[in-house]
């Protein structure tokens, strides 16, 4: 049997919540997808550098949020310098 | 002179002259841009092509917004789910077509494939991150700065997130 140890991790309730529901619906350990996220992971990171990876998660602070939120409930309209720039597109560009 | 067409980056493309000022912009896109495409499925490179040689590209990748870890007393009407949104993660222009608005049509390009990932699949925005100098060029356009606590770009200097409403861009195409 493969020795096995325990790790103990202070994570967001996000994280957790996708931990929990992820097992629950695949029926995986959490134990299992903590290693097999472990070793995507660092391995992942061992083929780029930091830089070359993009985070997929940004979190936004309570400033963030209510940018986002005035953004998104009463979208500014579209500034003359963007319809302009909409506009260069052609048709290849769009596709 | 014809202007660059762009289109997704191939693997045959000719990236090897590219030069834009900054030695990491150009590694990132002769060395890492295809496989984060091609291999790793983690992002895509759009090129613009001088001939067989691309002259100036974007990288977008999916993400998502999230607000999490807010104290309780903080009231959002942001929904508590991820919001998913197109990220603008890398733009440059060789030094020898700079001044020709080639940048631009980039950027135009890279909303353009937002709106078409919010057509498939959903996006709320482009979360672009700017290059410290240029928000002054973002902000002119309507987008916004957006103070994040993590996923902040690695890439140094580090940029500033700046964050677009579909909306706006989907106005402007009208």
């Amino acid at each position: 049997m493969t020795h096995v140890t325990q790790i103990s991790a202070q994570v967001s309730v996000s994280a957790k919540q996708l931990l929990d529901e992820f097992s629950a619906v695949s029926g995986i350990k959490k134990s299992r997808i903590v290693e097999d996220a472990l070793w995507f992971y660092v391995r992942a990171r061992q083929e780029l550098p930091e830089s070359a990876i993009v985070p997929v998660r940004l979190v936004v602070s309570e400033r963030g949020a209510a940018t986002a939120e005035r953004s998104l409930a009463q979208p500014p309209p579209a500034t003359p310098a963007l319809v302009r720039l909409m506009r260069t597109l052609d048709s290849a560009d769009a596709e | 002179m014809a202007e660059p067409a762009i289109r997704r980056l191939l693997a045959g493309d000719d990236t090897s002259s590219f030069r834009c000022g900054d030695p990491e912009c150009d590694l990132f896109l002769q060395r890492y841009a295809g496989q984060n495409q091609d291999r790793l499925f983690v992002g895509a490179t759009y090129a613009a092509l001088g001939g067989p040689r691309v002259v100036g590209y974007v990288t977008v990748a999916v993400g998502q917004i999230d607000r999490d870890d807010f104290p309780v007393e903080f009231q959002s009407d942001l929904p508590r789910y991820p919001l998913p949104v197109l990220r603008l993660a890398r733009l440059a222009v060789d030094e020898a077509f700079l001044g020709r608005g080639l940048g631009r049509r980039l950027a135009a390009h890279a909303f353009a494939v937002a709106l078409q990932v919010r057509a498939a699949a959903g996006c709320v925005g482009v979360v672009v991150d700017a290059l410290p100098g240029l928000e002054c060029s973002y902000a002119d356009l309507g987008v916004v700065e957006i103070e994040l606590t993590s996923g902040q770009s690695s890439i140094r200097p580090q940029p500033v997130a700046m964050f677009l409403p579909l909306a706006s861009v989907e106005a402007a195409r009208r």
